[in-house]
Order: C-alpha cells, then structure tokens, then sequence
C-alpha cells in the first residue's frame, strides 16, 4: 500500500477514535451539571483534522495517479 | 357450575359473590376468545405450507414459456398463497391481534410467495447469484482478493464474508444457501420494514400491513445472494435506529418542536441566512439515558462503516436519504453522515482503487445523462414475447401503484400532521438516477431503496381510505387486494423463469469443465445459465470485445474476435433468445451447428440438452 494510502487510513481511525470519545464523553455528561465543554471541543478540533489530513492523503492519491501514472477517463 | 352459570350469577346484582368476580371476567373472557377461533389462522397457515411440497411435485418446469413460471404453477401452489393470505387477513382483523402468531404469518406469506421459486425449482435461479458464488470460491480458495477481475471485488465484504464462512463449514459449497436466500432475505428486509413501520405509524396493525405491503410490492429481485440485499439490511436497521429511538424533532430551546423562529422583536433574515440557522440548530434530544444513546449511536455507526466495502451504490442511498433527515433534524446523532462521508471517500480512494483506476468510466460514463438512464433502465427492458410483455406491464403496474398509492398517503399525512419527511426520504434515492445507469438496474435500485417508505405511506393512504374501514366489506376488499397483490407477485417474480432455471445438472456441468481446463477461457453462448462458477482467478470468463455482449450477439464475429476454448451452450441460452430477443426457435442448436460445420469447435460433451463446445486442436 502506499504511503499516502497508509496515511489515510491512519487518518481515518484516528478520526473514527477521536470522534468516538468526543460522542461517548458528550452524550455521557449531556444532563451533567458541569460538562466538560472544552475537552469535547478540543475533541472536535482534533477529528476535524484528522478529516482533513484524510482528506489531503485522499486528493493526493487520486492527483498522484493522474499525473504520474495514466489518464482516469 | 358451568361458566354460563358463574358469568349469569356475576352479573345478578343481588348476589353476594361466592366466586370472585376477577374469575368470573376470565372465564367469560376465556370464552369469547375461544368463539373467535384462535386456531384459524393459524391452521390456514399450517394448510398453506402443507400445499408448497404438493405444488412442487405437480409444477411442470419443462413447459416455462415466456409468461414464466405462473403459467405452470399448479393449483396447490395458488391456492398456498391465498391460505397465507387469508391467515394474515384474519389475525390481523382479531380484536387483538397476536404479536407472535402475526411474525410466524409472515414468515409462511414470504415462505408462500418469495419462496415459491425455491420451493419448486431445483437450483437457484438468478444466474449473478451463480457468479457472486464464484468470486466467494475465488476468495475462499485463493485466500486472496484477485485483481483485474470483476469490478465488484473493488467491494468485495460480502463475498470475504461468504468465503469465511465456507471455509469455516469445511468449504462445503453454497448450493442450497443460494437457492433459499430469496425467502430468508425478504423475511430479514421484513423485520427491517417493520421495525421502521412501527415508530412511524404507531398503531399495532398498520406496521404489519406496512411490512405485508413491502413484501408484496417487492417484484424487484434484488434479494439473492447478494452484496445488496445484505448491504439493504445494514440500510434498513440504520433507518430503524434513526427513524425510531434516535428520531427526533427540531425545537426551540425551550422544546417547542418545529423549526426556529427569530427572536421577538427581531427584523426578517434573508431566506438563506434563515435556512442556514435552520439547518445549523441542533434538534432535540431523544429522552434516553447515556447508556442507551451510546448503545444506539455506535451501533448506527458500526452499520454506516459495515456497508461502505460492501456495495458501491447503498452508501450512496442511505448518504441521501441521512442528509434528508439531517437537513431536517430529525434525528440524534447527525455527525454520524461525516463519518459516512469519510468511510466512503476512504473506502472508494483506497480500497476501491483498481476500480477507479481503471473502469472509472463504468460509473461516471453516464453523471448526468437521465435521458440515457431512463432509456436504459425502462424502455430497453421492455422486450420479449406476448408472455414478457404482459409480466413487464404487471411490473410497471405495480411499480405506478406503489407510488400512486403512496403519494395518496403522503397528502393524507401532510394533511394531518404537516409531515413531508417521508415521501422525501422515498425519493431521496431518485438522485442516483442523475449519477449513473447501473447497468440499467438504477430505477430498480431506487424502487427498493424507497420501498420501506413507499409501503408506510401506503398504509397512511389505507387508513384515509375508506371511512369506514371496520367494517366487514371493507375488510373484504382490502383481504382480496391482499390476495391479488400477492398471486400478482408470484406471476411477476417468477416472469423471467423461462430462462433463469437452472438445474443442479448444469452447476456441476460448468464446474467440472471450468476445473479440467489448465488455462484459457470459458465462455457461454449467452450470459444465461450457472457461468463462472469457479477459477475466476485463473480462467478468463467473461467476454470482453466491443459489441459482443453475448458471443451470440454476433456469433462469427464475436466467437473469432475471443476464441474461448470452451462454449457452454444451456438450454435457458436457447429460451432467452425465443422468449426475450424474438429469436425462433432452435436458434441455438443452428449457431452450434453453424460453428461446428466451420470446423472450429467440436461437441465434446452433451448432457441433455446442455453442450460443451470445444475449440479444435485447443
């Protein structure tokens, strides 16, 4: 697999992990007096990211291909 | 005493009571209940599945024509459908209709109607099931996914899936698995339907009939061995966790449901600034405990990431009917589209690269072309002889109906509550039409995919209608709908039968010859009949030339331009170019004869009326 393949990948876990705490911890804490707020939007701020990074590893393979490789139509 | 006495004594005001009165109540209770016949249904029941062996020893398989395999159905299997039928309508008309007894009911109506094809034909019928059974065995014998193949491998979950499962049943072959997948499947889609039906319509009969709907509108096949009708399960419990214990509704903070308002005293916003809030404020909380919603949402997740790398064309749907649901808050949990979204980018770039690579075309050959989509999936499927046509326009019939009928439901639903969410949700999937032909399946594909829905607002438009629906007469009516419903089904599902049968004859036909070969390629003279069974690694078997669908799309032209070292000629080939390309009969054996005369094949087994055609000196 290629490196850029394997960045996505890890990527997306990272995203699926980091999405999962920050659902467990909101929906966890949602009728609790004091929430952790800052913790669940440094939660997002992370998967959002790892979303990007993903993206960014995607748009390189499919860029990487049709420059290098053969034309994809 | 008899229980007449005691009820009598009960209700004499002058009696002081030597039985308590809860005992009296129950015995008299016991009593209309047994006046109701409680039996009834579910003796039907039992009559009905004793007809099915009957019908499959009296259904002559050797006289299919082009109206398919109702034209030789006996009257035991018509008359199974009407007892299951008749079972359901009268549970279902009980003052208190039985939870269990009404589940078994429809397991033996989709045992009665899905399953009669299985029940009477020796093999599975659909000839893609046969190749989905092949790529299992690639997989399971290889260990390995092969590449260059089959554009399906590029999703290939629910063939790994099989391909374990063979391997762990000892790499039995998966035979009879194929041949019963249809009624097994449909009963799954059903507890799907109803447990969508039963949160949207509330009530206790109207999920059911819902459910009985779905099953009878289903004419579309899609239930086969295949990675849709498993990745259609996934589709239908997310849509059951979302539209139930998950749906909820947008509100105001104070929990007034409906969409935002402005603050009083504020001006008007431009539309889109007001659409933008709209979409942006979260809706309210469903009323379940942490544990339940964290049990809910990672199961929805676990479902959106399990039907990713099985099937390229589901995600796509449920993506669509989400967002419809998201945009409208309705439903907890709306960041779970981004990880939908995510997992599909992922899945298609990366897991589905030799796809887009190299047959990217396939999908994108046809984004936007409608025309060409319609055309494709409706007018070109509208051939054959007087036989097909007929089953082709009780398909078109009942496709019009379901949404005549549901469109019918949805003003009823729109009138009462103010609801749209569901006819859109059953349209959200007509989008895909805009996005690719799908080998001309894609309005298929749509119908089933907005089937669940289709069938509750069809339920909305029954309740509308008549206004007097309790009574006897009504009742009548709406049983011998049922009823035709159901035999119209039958007819239209088994329409095709004259050329998908297929006997377990020509199975081990096809994979003895596929297994004697060291190389080369097998071809069929048509794509009809149990080809690539097996080997689809190592033997080349499908065609692959330009204008040749079929090599008998053009036989000399097409037969020299792949030179195959073996043909398999079935006798389903010869009925599908009698009955669906109006072709005369005894085509077959004439293209046969025609390549033997040329001295390039020789006739190296026959089996029946099944050939093997063998290139000379191959």
């Amino acid at each position: 697999m290629a490196l850029s393949a394997q960045v996505a990948v890890a990527a997306f876990l990272v995203f699926v992990v980091l999405y999962g705490v920050r659902t467990v911890l909101s929906e966890w804490t949602w009728a609790a007096p004091e929430r952790p707020t800052s913790t669940i939007r440094a939660l997002d701020v992370g998967a959002v990211l790892a979303a990007l990074e993903l993206l960014g590893a995607l748009v390189y393979q499919v860029v990487d291909f049709a420059v290098s490789a053969q034309p994809l139509l | 005493m008899r229980s007449t006495e005691i009820a009598r004594t009960a209700q004499d005001p002058r009696d002081t009571g030597t039985f308590p009165r809860i005992l009296v109540t129950k015995l008299s209770d016991r009593r209309a209940w047994k006046r109701s016949r409680p039996w009834l249904p579910v003796g039907l029941a039992v009559l009905a599945v004793a007809m099915l062996p009957l019908a499959a020893a009296h259904t002559d398989l050797a006289a299919l024509t082009g109206l398919g395999l109702g034209a030789v159905l006996p009257v035991w299997a018509w008359l199974a459908v009407l007892l299951a039928v008749s079972a359901c309508a009268l549970e279902i008309g009980r003052p208190r209709p039985r939870m269990r007894v009404l589940t078994g009911l429809t397991g033996v109506l989709v045992l009665c109607t899905t399953g009669i094809p299985s029940m009477v034909e020796p093999a599975a019928r659909i000839p893609t099931a046969w190749v989905h059974l092949g790529m299992v065995n690639e997989i399971a014998t290889t260990g390995a996914i092969p590449s260059g193949v089959d554009s399906r491998f590029s999703w290939a979950g629910f063939f790994a899936q099989w391909a374990w499962i063979q391997d762990a049943a000892g790499g039995q072959q998966l035979d009879t698995v194929l041949r019963w997948a249809p009624p097994v499947i449909v009963a799954i889609w059903a507890t799907g339907v109803y447990a969508i039906a039963r949160p949207v319509l509330g009530g206790t009969r109207g999920p059911w009939v819902a459910t009985w709907l779905f099953c009878g509108f289903n004419w579309i096949e899609q239930d086969y061995f295949s990675p849709q009708a498993t990745a259609f399960v996934l589709m239908l419990a997310t849509l059951a966790c979302v539209l139930g214990p998950l749906a909820t509704r947008r509100g105001e903070p104070a929990g007034q449901d409906g969409w935002p308002l402005p603050s009083s005293g504020s001006g008007p916003l431009p539309q889109l600034r007001r659409a933008t809030v709209a979409v942006l404020t979260p809706p309210l909380r469903p009323a379940w405990p942490p544990r339940q919603m964290l049990i809910l949402l990672g199961l929805c997740s676990l479902f959106m990431l399990a039907v990713v790398p099985l099937h390229q064309l589901t995600p796509f749907a449920l993506g669509a009917q989400l967002f419809v649901l998201a945009v409208a808050g309705r439903f907890w949990g709306r960041r779970m589209l981004v990880l939908l979204v995510l997992a599909e980018l992922t899945w298609f770039v990366v897991g589905a690269r030799e796809f887009w690579t190299s047959q990217l075309s396939l999908a994108t050959g046809d984004v936007g072309d409608v025309g060409g989509s319609l055309t494709s999936a409706l007018v070109a499927r509208l051939t054959g002889d007087a036989g097909q046509l007929i089953v082709k326009a009780f398909r078109v019939a009942l496709a019009l109906g379901v949404w005549i009928l549901a469109l019918v439901g949805a003003r009823a639903r729109w009138r009462r509550q103010r609801d749209l969410i569901l006819p859109l949700l059953a349209f959200a999937p007509v989008t895909l039409v805009a996005l690719q032909s799908y080998g001309g399946e894609i309005l298929l594909r749509v119908l089933l995919y907005g089937l669940p829905l289709l069938a509750v607002l069809c339920v909305e438009a029954l309740r509308a209608w008549p206004p007097r629906r309790d009574s006897a007469a009504s009742r009548r009516v709406l049983a011998a709908g049922m009823a035709t419903l159901f035999a119209s089904l039958v007819l239209i599902r088994g329409g095709n039968d004259a050329y998908l049968l297929v006997r377990p004859a020509e199975v081990a036909l096809a994979r003895q010859v596929v297994a004697a070969m060291p190389e080369g390629k097998v071809l069929g003279l048509t794509e009809q009949g149990p080809l690539r069974v097996s080997r689809l690694g190592e033997i080349t078997q499908a065609i692959s030339t330009p204008g040749c669908d079929t090599l008998a799309t053009d036989l000399d032209r097409c037969v020299a331009a792949e030179a195959p070292e073996i043909i398999l000629v079935f006798p389903t080939m010869a009925a599908e170019g009698v009955v669906l390309d109006g072709k005369p009969p005894g085509w077959a054996a004439r293209d046969v004869a025609r390549l033997v005369a040329d001295g390039g094949y020789e006739v190296s087994h026959q089996q029946g009326a099944s050939l093997v055609l063998r290139k000379v000196g191959g």
